[in-house]
């Protein structure tokens, strides 16, 4: 019997404004994100309802799916017009934005937690899927579509079904070179793209209390690539220090008290998960895809599976459509894939560190000929603190392009979309048919691994990598 | 939205599982800014197969979708309800969907019918041996009849608040 709650017990408990029998609870929400293309239509219904945003201050708008990366103006007419429609709705209904050219703007899910908005505790409501990016903090995240986004407008407050809780134990200590990437990827190879199906996820393990706030952002982004309702991690140090001194952190006293609260957000030793999954770290490899779902990942040093040893009906169905969008034939070896674009970039892996890793990776080194690379940060901040560290230059020096902040190509709603059937190396979250251009096709890898087979033409690890011109000199 | 509560309509089998929002709508569709006139966009990369499931003349008209597991995958765009509605179905049927899917389809009025995995199968074997252009009309009229309208939380198997829901076909 369980004698506690899990963390994610304990945030739904906190939030709940109403319940009944045979009702979804009624939560309160602390924090809306807002972006341009999931909100038009929620702010018209809004109108023609006759109601206003119930708490403007609570609710903050960005311009990310829609804007260019080399320019900050937007020649798509569509695309504009949906941008101007936001900035519209937001100053009429008196909402903080972060528009087109802001040294705030960024992707929603990397501008949210770097302000200092997403907190332990909270609850965060986004119109976009990767809304699970912020359980990192400790937080309760969860993704909706426009008719919820509507609602959270008028009311502040989600009618939702209580999920189901998983935890997802990480044992065993992985090997330097294996990131936060690698390790949610194994993991949704392991139990599948929809593995945890109406569960919120909490990450637990040595190899998670290692990781960095960007890595955690990192493994909850993808919860939702494991079908996962919420990805979750309960805060610690790693956590109050990222967060000291944001712009939107408590301050003096309350930066106390509020610790100290952030502290009692954990799972309890007596709590119990509906649901546990163990995964053995320690003999990790870097992990890539060879499909067109988030699920169909294999090592790096791995080879193209072979559908024909797959021996569930649909899975070998899929496998077998997959290799075919991906032009892929069983049995190569995953590092003879040879791509014609690197895209780094993405609220998965568009952060300090992960372009750090790249950077550190291209140093002395240049983009293979034949090879095109975006560089594209997660935000303009990030972009900002990136140029004060060199980054750019190593990146302009290796051959790469050093673009504004936006989804970019992670997904095909702006310029930045892949022609033709060009492979693609991509940090991004989805691999699926059409995802960075009506044929691309798309290996989802780390940041490193991404920096890594820019250099070589094909996928590759940095220890696959032959040394630098400066390592040589240095010996 | 036009509330469901009984529909008999025929189906059509998409035998994909995993199918994610980005191939029910691609996103550049999504820039939209209205509620609906989707309907020219639904699997609007796939139509441009002459062999897709949704171009066969002998499925038009079809009103139920039945699919592979995890229907409705990824993306949170609501837009690939708006999208499946305004093509004409008025439900779909797979073992599991996206939990966001789920959700979006139960606030539009959209059936989302999860049953087992081989009724599933044998609703999309008989879906595809009752069209074909030489027998329209023998084509397998499905029927789904919501029975907890009203109270649409009541089932506790259906993560993101779907109805519960009973199945029959005349067969
Ligand atoms: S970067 Fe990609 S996944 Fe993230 S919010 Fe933008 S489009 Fe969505």
């Amino acid at each position: 019997m369980a004698t506690g709650y899990t963390l994610a017990e304990k945030v739904w408990q906190s939030h709940v404004v109403h319940e009944a029998e045979n009702e979804p609870d009624l939560l309160y929400v602390d924090l809306h994100l807002v972006h341009e293309a999931s909100s038009p239509q929620a702010f018209d219904g809004l109108r023609s309802a006759g109601r206003r945003v119930r708490r403007p201050e609570l609710t903050l708008a960005v311009e990310d799916h829609n804007v260019p990366t080399d320019t900050t103006v937007i020649t798509d007419l569509m695309g504009r017009h949906q941008v101007e429609t936001l900035r519209r709705n937001c100053a009429e209904q008196g909402i903080e934005i972060f528009p087109l050219g802001d040294s705030r703007q960024g992707i929603v899910h990397v501008v949210g937690p770097e302000r200092g908005f997403v907190q332990p505790g909270m609850t965060v409501i986004c119109g976009d899927s990767h809304t699970s990016t912020h359980g990192a903090f400790g937080a309760l995240a969860f993704g909706v579509g426009t008719s919820d986004v509507e609602h959270v407008l008028a009311t502040q407050t989600l009618a939702l079904a209580r999920p189901k809780t998983m935890a997802v134990e990480f044992t065993g200590e992985p090997s330097p070179d294996v990131t936060a990437k690698d390790l949610i990827l194994a993991l949704i190879a392991h139990i599948g793209a929809n593995g945890a199906h109406g569960h919120v996820i909490e990450y637990r393990g040595p190899a998670v209390r290692r990781l960095s706030m960007e890595g955690r952002m990192t493994m909850c982004n993808m919860s939702v690539e494991a079908g996962a309702r919420a990805g979750m991690i309960a805060p610690d140090d790693t956590t109050f220090a990222y967060l000291a001194d944001r712009p939107h952190s408590p301050r003096g006293a309350d930066w106390d008290t509020a610790v100290e609260f952030w502290r009692s957000m954990c799972t309890d030793p007596g709590a119990v998960f509906d649901r546990i999954v163990t995964i053995d770290v320690s003999a990790l490899t870097p992990f890539v895809t060879w499909g067109t779902n988030p699920g169909q990942a294999v090592p790096l040093t791995g080879a193209v599976p072979d559908p024909s040893s797959v021996s569930d009906g649909a899975e070998r169905a899929s496998a077998e459509r997959a290799l075919s969008y991906m032009d892929l034939v069983p049995g190569t070896s995953m590092r003879d894939i040879a791509v014609d674009t690197v895209f780094i970039g993405s609220c998965t892996n568009g952060r300090l560190e992960d372009l750090r890793e790249a950077a550190a990776v291209l140093a002395g080194r240049r983009v293979a000929p034949n090879v095109r690379m975006l560089v594209v940060p997660g935000s303009m901040e990030v972009r900002r603190a990136a140029e004060e560290q060199g980054l750019h230059r190593v990146f302009l020096a290796a051959g790469a392009q050093w673009r504004l902040s936006g989804c970019s190509m992670c997904m095909g709603m702006n310029a930045d979309r892949l022609p033709g059937s060009e492979r693609v190396a991509s940090t991004s979250n989805r691999n699926y048919e059409g995802r960075q251009g009506p044929q691309a096709r798309t290996h989802l890898v780390s940041p490193a691994v991404a920096a890594a087979t820019a250099v070589a033409g094909h996928l590759a690890a940095p220890a696959d990598l032959p040394g630098r011109e400066s390592d040589a000199a240095d010996h | 939205m036009q509330p469901i509560t009984e529909h008999t309509g025929r189906c059509v089998a998409l035998r994909r599982s995993d199918v994610d929002t980005d191939q029910i709508i691609p996103a550049e569709f999504c820039k939209r800014l209205t509620k609906t006139g989707y309907e020219d966009t639904l699997f609007a990369g796939w139509r441009k197969d002459p062999g897709f499931v949704l171009n066969d003349p002998a499925h038009a008209g079809a009103t139920v979708l039945v699919a592979g597991h995890n229907f409705g995958t990824g993306s949170s765009r609501e837009h690939a309800v708006w999208a499946l509605r305004d093509w004409g179905f008025r439900a779909v049927i797979a073992s599991s969907f996206g939990d966001i899917f789920l959700r979006n389809a139960w606030k539009n009025g959209l059936l989302a019918v999860r049953l087992p995995e081989d009724v599933v199968a044998d609703l999309a074997d008989r879906a595809d041996a009752a069209s074909g252009p030489s027998s329209p009309s023998t084509w397998s009229p499905a029927r789904c009849v919501e029975t907890a309208c009203g109270r649409p939380f009541r089932s506790t198997t259906a993560p993101g608040g779907c109805c519960s829901t009973v199945w029959t076909t005349s067969a």
